[in-house]
């Protein structure tokens, strides 16, 4: 066996591997950059403090109370309050829960309409 | 009519595999049942090894002529997209449909550690050379099941020495399935407690936009670097762009699902079939499994040093654990990082940030393939 030549390959081989991924990390870094990836985001930045910050607001009236639907359960309304407070950061106000109206039947049926969708989908 | 009758079955007889069936391919159809029993019992990379020990089967069968080498076969003509290396790349196109770059956009270091575990390829190919059994080629060839990656193995050794095909995809894919059983005691053996308790901070989000340009810089790069691993790299980073595109969704089904599974079909019956009892059976076959074992060895021992090197570098923030997922066995090798973490510390998440070095080991080991087919080839 010829020393000489295996610790070239191996020295050109690993070398070689380490250039290609080490030019991948500069690749990448640089597109992590323009891209703004790794920049930090500009909401991260600690605020500075406020200096003669205004008094707090007084405290709002109750809000009017909603109007529900009779036969809506407590836990239904709970749920569909979290729900919309979730959805609208707290800022919606729920005026009045009731049922909508059942849909008039359509002239297909579920399955026709799903066998309609896997005919025509690729098209 | 009598002695015709009698004539039909004698010939019958003669010509049947009792009759012709020689000594060493009765120990290639154990073998072959042996390598079943692993795969449908033991669940060793069965999509493959299944497969493979099929093909196994059909060649050593005697007279019906299956073997991949015998022109006018069935395997024969299947084997060609073996040899022209057309099959390994296509099933990178389908892992690139399946792979998420995500993890190493996020933490480009990860491609350090990728590049550590291929040291267990170059060392191998030393230690294959320096025991006088191989050429440089075959040497490579056997180095390269270090990569942990069953196409490239196969790519380069079709390139380099195609009669060595059978046992290196044999032990490329064996060991593959044994990444749970080799790599924990190398980690725990390379690292302290201290170590494998370190947490890992969250890695930023990565738009969609970095996603998309990451596979065609990724090909520029290593194609420009490295011509023959363009092949490789080329198809994988094109089943990623596919999927990441989100403008292609049939292609990407069909490259992740239908296509791979009826390449990796053809793709381990043809390996299996140059399996012959000639070329199997011999004291180059029992040295490839011994070297493929240290191969893993010292691959997962590479990610794991260069882990430590990189926690020492950003003091302590780098779990060196996820050095040995640097092995391109996507996911495996990220996973059994998560276990080994997660036994000393079990607050402890290191999948996605192992995930990085993992598919970083993808691209890894086709570069190191390349440069071992450019150089040797």
């Amino acid at each position: 066996m010829d020393i000489a030549y295996a610790l070239s390959v191996i020295f050109t081989g690993i070398s070689i591997v380490f250039l290609v991924l080490i030019a991948l990390i500069l690749v990448m870094v640089a597109m992590g950059k323009v891209l703004g990836g790794t920049g930090k985001k500009k909401d991260d930045a600690p605020s500075a403090p406020v200096k003669n910050a205004p008094a707090a607001p007084a405290p709002k009236a109750a809000p009017p109370q909603m109007a529900v639907q009779s036969g809506t359960p407590e836990e239904v309304v709970s749920v569909i309050s979290a729900a919309i407070a979730a959805f609208t950061g707290g800022k919606g106000r729920i005026t009045s829960i009731r049922r909508a109206k059942k849909e008039a039947p359509r002239g297909r049926s579920a399955w026709s309409m799903a066998g309609l969708r896997e005919n025509t989908q690729p098209f | 009519m009598l002695d015709m009758f009698l004539g039909t079955i004698k010939d019958i007889a003669l010509n049947s595999g009792f009759a012709n069936i020689t000594g060493g391919q009765a120990l290639m159809l154990i073998v072959a049942c042996v390598l079943l029993y692993l795969a449908i019992v033991k669940k060793f990379e069965p999509l493959l090894l299944l497969p493979i020990a099929f093909g196994m089967l059909l060649a050593n069968i005697p007279v019906a002529g299956l073997s991949a080498h015998n022109e006018g076969s069935l395997i024969y003509y299947i084997y060609q997209g073996v040899k022209m290396g057309i099959y390994p790349p296509l099933i990178f196109l389908g892992i690139g449909t399946m792979t998420d770059f995500g993890p190493l956009i996020a933490n480009p270091k990860s491609f350090i550690l990728g590049a550590a575990a291929q040291l267990g390829i170059f060392l191998t190919f030393f230690m294959a050379l320096a025991s006088g059994q191989f050429t440089p080629q075959e040497a490579g060839s056997i180095g390269i099941i270090g990569g942990a990656d069953g196409p490239t193995a196969i790519f380069t050794t079709s390139k380099l020495a195609p009669h060595l095909l059978g046992p290196i995809a044999v032990a490329a894919y064996s060991y593959m399935a044994l990444v749970p059983v080799i790599q924990p005691p190398i980690m725990k053996l390379l690292t302290t407690k201290k170590e494998r308790s370190i947490v890992m901070e969250q890695l930023r989000p990565v738009t969609q936009r970095e996603k998309i340009i990451f596979p065609i810089l990724v090909t520029i790069v290593v194609s420009f670097i490295v011509p023959d691993a363009t092949a490789l790299v080329g198809m994988l980073m094109l089943g990623n762009l596919m999927k990441e595109s989100g403008v292609v969704d049939r292609l990407v089904k069909t490259a992740g699902n239908e296509m791979m599974n009826i390449i990796t079909i053809l793709l381990g019956i043809s390996v299996g079939a140059t399996t012959t009892a000639e070329t199997f059976l011999t004291l180059q076959t029992l040295l490839i499994v011994v070297l493929g074992v240290i191969a893993f060895g010292f691959g997962t021992a590479g990610g794991v040093i260069f882990g430590k090197i990189m926690c020492w570098a950003t003091k302590g923030k780098l779990n060196p654990l996820i050095g040995s997922a640097g092995v391109s066995a996507v996911p495996m090798a990220a996973r059994v990082s998560q276990k080994v973490g997660q036994q000393e510390n079990p607050s402890n998440f290191l999948l996605m940030h192992a995930m990085g070095p993992n598919v970083a080991g993808v691209i890894g080991s086709a570069v190191a393939a390349g440069v071992l087919i450019n150089i040797l080839g």
